[in-house]
């Protein structure tokens, strides 16, 4: 099957900073991958590398099985991208919020259809979080606003998900509930890159994780105690490198 | 023709006010409605992406095309609403390369429009008079081509506002997300700063340009502190604005003072009434 994302020597420089270097990478269909890093190993860059939203300096990119440049077809991708809350300078409701995740697959131009209000009722019940669609999102709490922001992903009835960082800042009770709702997306039929910190609560739920530091892929497999333990309950933010393994990061063969 | 005549005269004659009776105060009160209702339609875009402060860098630069107006002996209007586009699109590029952060952007266009305007106004050799009528506003003297240019720019912002709604509210609420929805987000932006510009250019004859970014961001600014929704807010900011600018030509009447002053005025009351009632309700 085709992957949803190929990357091949991917590099990306911010002027003379070299972001992220000669990175392979692939999320095959049903796939659940973890990226996992210390804060500034680049782990957002690939991300937005992927999304199409950070140029890439070097490499080619493929998302379902098209060159980038070429790739038209948004409504497959849904992002939660990396965001302290949900607020903006104007009061929106969650279903105006969520609304604006189905944009892909719908008209640009006028209100929205009855297609899209069915869309955004099923995308926040599938965060439970339909009882609250007349909400502002600025008075919600940070882990319903997070939900909300997932559910926007959603709306676009997305075959993957990208989702960076999406729990940082949610307490324990949130991100389990979160990473059940994960679960059970990705069972449903919908591949997951999720990027973290470290595996906590949803170790249970990855099929392969991929580690970057100082934005180069230093390891690509099963999600191993080690990178768990490493990345729990060491210093975090320091330059420790993780574990190295033998096998490349191989694209699929 | 005629219809429109006696329809115009009939409107007037059924009000029962007496300043109805004057052919000014009509024509300021059409005007003003104009610029009440579209202003707040293009503002609540750039409230939302936290950049109010963009309608008075654009409003700056059209000092300068009012002054190249005077100098080069065309109608300032018309070369307002050139430059006031100009110096848009160098806003929105400058905040897009992200060299510049937005703020700074700002200032380099504030600045540069009022010298600019300064430099301009002094070679043309512009009497103190006029240059007043552009700062502060001259709605009692807005004539028959003004009226015109409003209602034409007001269906076209009111109209682009209306139907590109949705990729308008997603552009400002989350570039990267609305660019990954397959919206171009460039083309969103600049729509914005280009229909800024061109309600800027005719706010200016309203409330002149030191007081447009008050038409733009207040009444949002005021409606927003007691609504839940986007929606909510786009129709009662719209609502506002037009109460406010009436309300303000009509105060300026009896009052006898500037109507860009009590227009806005009027809206600066509008918001602290909002302020004071929002936390009355949340203390409640």
């Amino acid at each position: 099957m085709t992957p949803h994302f190929h990357l091949s020597g991917g590099t990306v420089n911010f002027g003379a900073t070299v972001a992220l270097r000669n990175v392979h990478f692939y999320l095959e269909p049903g796939e659940f991958v973890v990226l996992l890093g210390a804060n500034g190993s680049g782990k957002t860059t690939m991300v937005k590398a992927l999304l199409g939203l950070v140029p890439l300096s070097k490499g080619r990119l493929d998302v379902f099985g098209t060159p980038l440049a070429k790739f038209r077809d948004w409504g497959r991708i849904g992002y939660v991208p990396q965001r302290a809350s949900a607020a903006s300078g104007v009061p929106a409701s969650a279903f105006e919020v969520v609304l604006a995740g189905r944009l892909a697959r719908s008209r640009k131009w006028g209100l929205h259809t009855r297609d899209d209000a069915r869309a955004v009722r099923e995308a926040l019940e599938l965060v439970d979080m339909a009882d609250k669609h007349r909400e502002p999102v600025e008075t919600l709490s940070g882990g319903q606003q997070q939900r909300v922001l997932i559910a926007r992903a959603l709306a676009g009835e997305p075959d993957v998900l990208v989702l960076d960082e999406p729990v940082s800042g949610v307490d324990l009770e949130h991100q389990e509930s979160f990473a059940t709702t994960l679960g059970e997306l990705n069972r449903g039929g919908r591949s997951v890159l999720l990027v973290a910190h470290a595996l906590g609560v949803i170790e249970p739920l990855v099929s392969r994780a991929v580690v970057l530091t100082q934005g180069e892929v230093t390891y690509d497999g099963k999600p191993l105690r080690e990178l768990h333990d490493s990345h729990v309950h060491h210093h975090p933010h320091s330059a420790e490198q993780p574990p190295r393994f033998s096998q490349p990061a191989g694209g699929p063969r | 023709m005629d219809i429109f005549a006696s329809a115009w005269n009939g409107f007037w004659n059924a009000c029962p006010f007496e300043f109805c009776r004057w052919d000014f105060m009509q024509k300021a009160l059409v005007a003003a409605a104009l610029v009440g209702v579209t202003a707040p339609a293009i503002g609540i875009f750039l409230v939302q992406r936290r950049l109010s402060l963009m309608g008075d860098g654009i409003g700056h630069v059209a000092f300068t095309g009012v002054a190249a107006g005077f100098l080069f002996g065309t109608l300032p209007l018309v070369t307002a609403i050139m430059a006031a586009i100009l110096g848009a699109l160098a806003i929105e590029l400058m905040r897009e390369r992200g060299r510049t952060e937005g703020d700074v952007a700002l200032a380099v266009v504030f600045y540069g429009g009022i010298a600019g305007g300064a430099l301009l106004m002094g070679l043309s050799g512009t009497s103190n008079t006029n240059i007043l009528t552009y700062l502060f506003g001259a709605l009692l003297s807005v004539n028959r081509p003004d009226i015109l240019a409003a209602l034409g720019i007001s269906i076209v912002v009111l109209g682009s506002a209306m139907l590109l709604r949705r990729v308008l509210f997603a552009v400002s609420y989350d570039e990267e997300v609305a660019r990954i929805s397959g919206v171009s987000v460039r083309a969103a932006n600049l729509l914005v700063a280009v229909a800024a510009a061109i309600t800027v250019g005719v706010t200016m004859r309203v409330v002149g340009i030191l007081l447009v970014s008050g038409m733009l961001v207040l009444p949002v600014a005021a409606v927003q502190q007691l609504t839940r929704s986007f929606n909510a807010t786009f129709v009662g900011s719209l609502a506002l604005g037009l109460l406010v600018s009436i309300a303000g030509v009509v105060t300026s009447y009896y009052l006898d003072a500037p109507p860009g002053a009590t227009i806005v005025m009027g809206a600066i009351v509008a918001f602290v009434l909002a302020s004071v009632f929002a936390r009355a309700r949340a203390v409640v």
